[in-house]
């Protein structure tokens, strides 16, 4: 409705204007630059922009996950596991089948899940952010008496590039909505420790692309009509297990062969030069949940890939990450070396997610346990 | 490259202050046809030879016609324009006609029980964006030298910048030579003024475009799309939606290449006259693609005969203008159709003599004959733009059709609140043809402080921003 209306008004505000003729000159810069600096402080004062995004998974996700924190329930509650990731997790991380072992194993607990296909580390910056937004005053209290633990995935497609994926979801509200202004200064910084300035040259399609959706937002460019059509966000499940094996996965030796083999140095020499990001955005992670957790692991999933299996054994070796887990030191390699409990090189089917998870439920009984947490 | 797109953006940022800042009229020029080539090369650079072709073929063609005509040898002359009025045709009706043809000619083959394979023949031409537009140049330029109004030795370099001009180059305005090379010959001086109606010009263009035509967009396509599905309430909405699209998506293109030549200070002739208050179709043809219209009215009509003769051979005339005026739209049936029922009330105009100019001054008293003429020219305009946007000839009948017999149907009237926000699309086009036409046509309406007025344009330019429909949508008339 808001389109007519305010297109007339336009329309006849742009009919109305006139010049003296043959003023001759140009105007002066305020009369560009003045308007300019009052709509970008206006319009982002008074219009909520990532609302304007229910085409993002985010609201779907952060519903599910807020409803879970029914202070009720949390009332019996001693740990709380909040878990992120992208495909990975989303197809191979059963939050409640994890939830299930630390409740067997007489730890009550809940697993919060947000973990979506496809979604980055700046996409899944933004669920946490907005999960811990949402969250009532009561939920937070409840979350500060209990033990929060963080569980981050680690994967190298990720943790190679903080916009992974990004220029294939450019401009699209998922993209658009993590490219919120306040979070721009945070993802730039993020770029700047990954991107060498010569490196700059090459990502120039990247840099114009985020540039654009940048500005897209800042100037709020077709926010009416998003915000006109906007409908109340569906709940989005953190985990959709495959049931099919990708056509074109067609491995070759075994799982354990990947994994065992010795680490290629080319790989490595790659994998150190993200260090520098990775420690910022890790921080920042951690900034979202400031004064709430208890403590935090990071999990990474088998894979036939080799330069992803070499990339967990790297990351696991890495002084100060003792809170790894890939399933090393457990049965779980052997366990999910058939083919068949694979969607791909990187995705599980049902059968393994629930192996993983499982795994991943004992690991986390053992730390409790073992650590007295 | 779409005007509405950061691309062309990033291009006129980069072209325009260049422009501004050479320091000869020739540099300038030859950094426009640049320009106009990279634009061009956007599409489909394969086709720049074809441009080139078009651009070599209209200069020696221009230049024979001259020497003759200069020499007084008008019979010469003749010749040559035929020959380079052939030259264009072929290459127009090759490029933009000989799929259509081949597809007829199967057709008639067959219906003579000579069974040849659809587009077994010989093979399929790809379409080269703005043929229509450039070749209709081209022709402007040939027979103005002929016609001795252009009666100069025009140098290739503006040749190629008066049929390549990017602003222009692929869907119009027409431009006639003697307009826009007298412009080209001396160095433009930059103003305020311009800059001024230039960004107002820009404004209305993208206000039209990216807010009101993209906006119905999707709706009017999900209608066209398979009209056999719809109840005839949502035909009428779908077409009444077309209605305002086509207009805001034409006028919207036309005002932006108008307000991007202002920018580098040449003046294009205007396209719309706010046809949607015309009171007959003789009118609304005043109003509507006026540079077409006038085109074919100076380069076919008044040639054909025009009004001389008897009535029967003015009518001809008309017939035979219109007719070539839908197929110059697309090489379809539809547009043969559309062309010619519009020709076909023009002529029943002429006879009982309606829509003469001389009743244009006061269409909108309050004289019920001109407020019946509106509703009974707009009715027919609504209608005849059905087979102009239906996929066929069937899906025009089916939607005329089903209209008319208040076809019942899925999605039908219980659905009639969600239409409503698209209906209320049509608002703009009552707020332009009679908010506006009154605002445009009022001189003494104060002017503003030049600070002002940027300004509000400024902010203006912000607001269309925000209400604009996101994701790129080609302008309608790229296909022609």
């Amino acid at each position: 409705m808001m389109v007519p209306l305010v297109g007339c008004l336009l329309l006849v505000v742009l009919a109305a204007i006139r010049v003296p003729s043959g003023i001759g000159r140009t105007p002066r810069w305020y009369s560009l630059l003045v308007p300019l600096g009052l709509w970008l402080a206006i319009i982002n004062l008074s219009m909520p922009l990532p609302k304007s995004y229910p085409d993002s998974p985010a609201p779907g996700l952060v519903l599910q996950a807020v409803q879970k924190l029914d202070p009720e329930v949390l009332a019996g509650i001693q740990y709380v596991i909040i878990v992120e990731g992208s495909s990975v997790t989303w197809n191979g991380f059963d939050g409640e089948r994890v939830q299930r072992v630390l409740v067997e194993h007489g730890l009550p607990s809940l697993v919060v899940q947000l973990s979506f296909a496809g979604a980055n580390h700046a996409e899944r910056y933004e669920y946490l952010k907005e999960f811990v937004e949402a969250l009532r005053p009561d939920q937070l209290d409840a979350l500060r008496r209990v033990k929060l633990f963080l569980c981050r995935e680690v994967e190298l497609g990720y943790d190679k590039n903080p916009l992974n994926n990004f220029l294939r979801n450019g401009s699209t509200g998922r993209s658009l909505r993590y490219l919120d202004p306040p979070n721009v200064p945070m993802f730039f910084s993020w770029l700047a420790l990954k991107y060498r300035p010569i490196d700059w040259i090459r990502e120039h399609t990247l840099l114009s692309n985020l540039t654009g959706c940048v500005l897209f937002n800042l100037f709020h460019v077709g926010y009416v009509p998003r915000i006109e059509s906007l409908t109340a966000p569906a709940k989005t499940e953190p985990f959709i297990p495959n049931l099919t094996q990708s056509p074109g996965f067609a491995p070759r030796g075994s799982l354990d062969s990947v994994h065992d083999s010795p680490l290629d140095k080319r790989f490595t020499s790659m994998f150190a030069e993200n260090l520098a990001w990775q420690k910022k955005r890790d921080q920042d992670f951690r900034d979202v949940f400031r004064g709430l957790i208890k403590s935090e692991y990071f999990f990474a999933f088998p894979s036939w890939s080799k330069p992803n299996a070499d990339y967990n054994i790297w990351k696991r070796r890495q002084p100060g990450n003792e809170r790894f887990f890939d399933g090393d030191a457990t049965g779980l390699v052997d366990e999910l070396n058939s083919p068949s409990l694979w969607y791909d090189q990187l995705h599980l089917q049902q059968a393994g997610a629930d192996l993983y998870s499982d795994e991943f439920g004992k690991y986390l009984v053992e730390q409790i346990q073992s650590k007295s947490l | 490259m779409l005007f509405n797109s950061g691309s062309f953006f990033c291009f006129l940022l980069l072209v325009l202050p260049t422009y501004w800042l050479l320091p000869s009229n020739f540099l300038r020029k030859v950094l426009l046809v640049g320009a106009s080539f990279v634009f061009y090369a956007w599409w489909d650079w394969r086709f720049l030879g074809l441009l080139s072709f078009v651009i070599l073929s209209v200069f020696f063609g221009a230049r024979f016609v001259l020497y003759e005509r200069r020499k007084g040898n008008r019979r010469q002359a003749l010749i040559y324009l035929w020959c380079c009025l052939g030259v264009e045709l072929a290459v127009l009706g090759f490029f933009k006609y000989f799929n259509f043809f081949e597809a007829n000619l199967v057709l008639a083959l067959q219906g003579l029980g000579i069974h040849v394979a659809t587009s077994s023949l010989l093979f399929q031409v790809l379409l080269p964006i703005g043929i229509s537009f450039y070749t209709f140049h081209a022709i402007t330029l040939a027979v103005d030298t002929f016609r001795g109004n252009v009666d100069r030795e025009v140098s290739l370099l503006d040749v190629a910048l008066y049929i390549a001009f990017f602003p222009q180059l692929v869907a119009g305005p027409i431009v006639r030579a003697t307009v826009f090379l007298p412009q080209i010959e001396k160095k433009r001086t930059f103003d305020g003024e311009d800059l001024f109606v230039a960004l107002q010009s820009i404004g209305f263009g993208f206000l039209y475009k990216v807010v009101f035509a993209d906006a119905i967009a999707p709706f009017v396509d999900s209608v066209f799309k398979a009209p056999a599905q719809f109840s005839w309430i949502y035909l009428l909405a779908g077409g009444l939606g077309f209605y305002c699209q086509i207009y805001f998506d034409f006028n919207g293109y036309s005002l932006i290449a108008i307000g991007v030549s202002r920018l580098f200070g040449y003046r294009l002739p205007d396209n719309f006259n706010f046809p949607y208050c015309a009171t007959s179709l003789t009118t609304f043809w005043h109003r509507w693609h006026i540079s077409l219209s006038t085109w074919l009215r100076d380069y076919l009509y008044i040639p054909l005969g025009g009004n001389r003769g008897t009535l029967l051979r003015q009518l001809r005339n008309l017939m035979c203008t219109m007719l070539l005026g839908g197929l110059w739209h697309g090489a379809s049936w539809n547009f043969v159709l559309w062309g010619g029922m519009h020709g076909a009330v023009l002529c029943a105009e002429k006879v009982i003599r309606i829509g003469q100019p001389r009743k244009e001054y006061r269409e909108f008293g309050l004289s019920i004959g001109l407020v019946f003429g509106w509703l009974v020219t707009q009715i027919i305009v609504f209608l005849l733009w059905i087979p102009f946007r239906a996929s066929n000839f069937q899906d025009t009948l089916n939607f005329i059709g089903n209209i008319f017999l208040l076809k019942s149907g899925s999605p039908g009237a219980e659905h009639l609140t969600g239409m409503i926000p698209w209906l209320l699309l049509v608002l703009p086009v009552v707020c332009d043809t009679f908010v506006v036409r009154s605002l445009r046509a009022w001189r003494e309406k104060p002017a503003l402080n030049p600070e002002l007025a940027f300004a509000i344009l400024v902010l203006a330019a912000l607001c269309v921003a925000l209400l604009a429909k996101t994701g790129l949508r080609p302008f309608i008339y790229f296909q022609f």
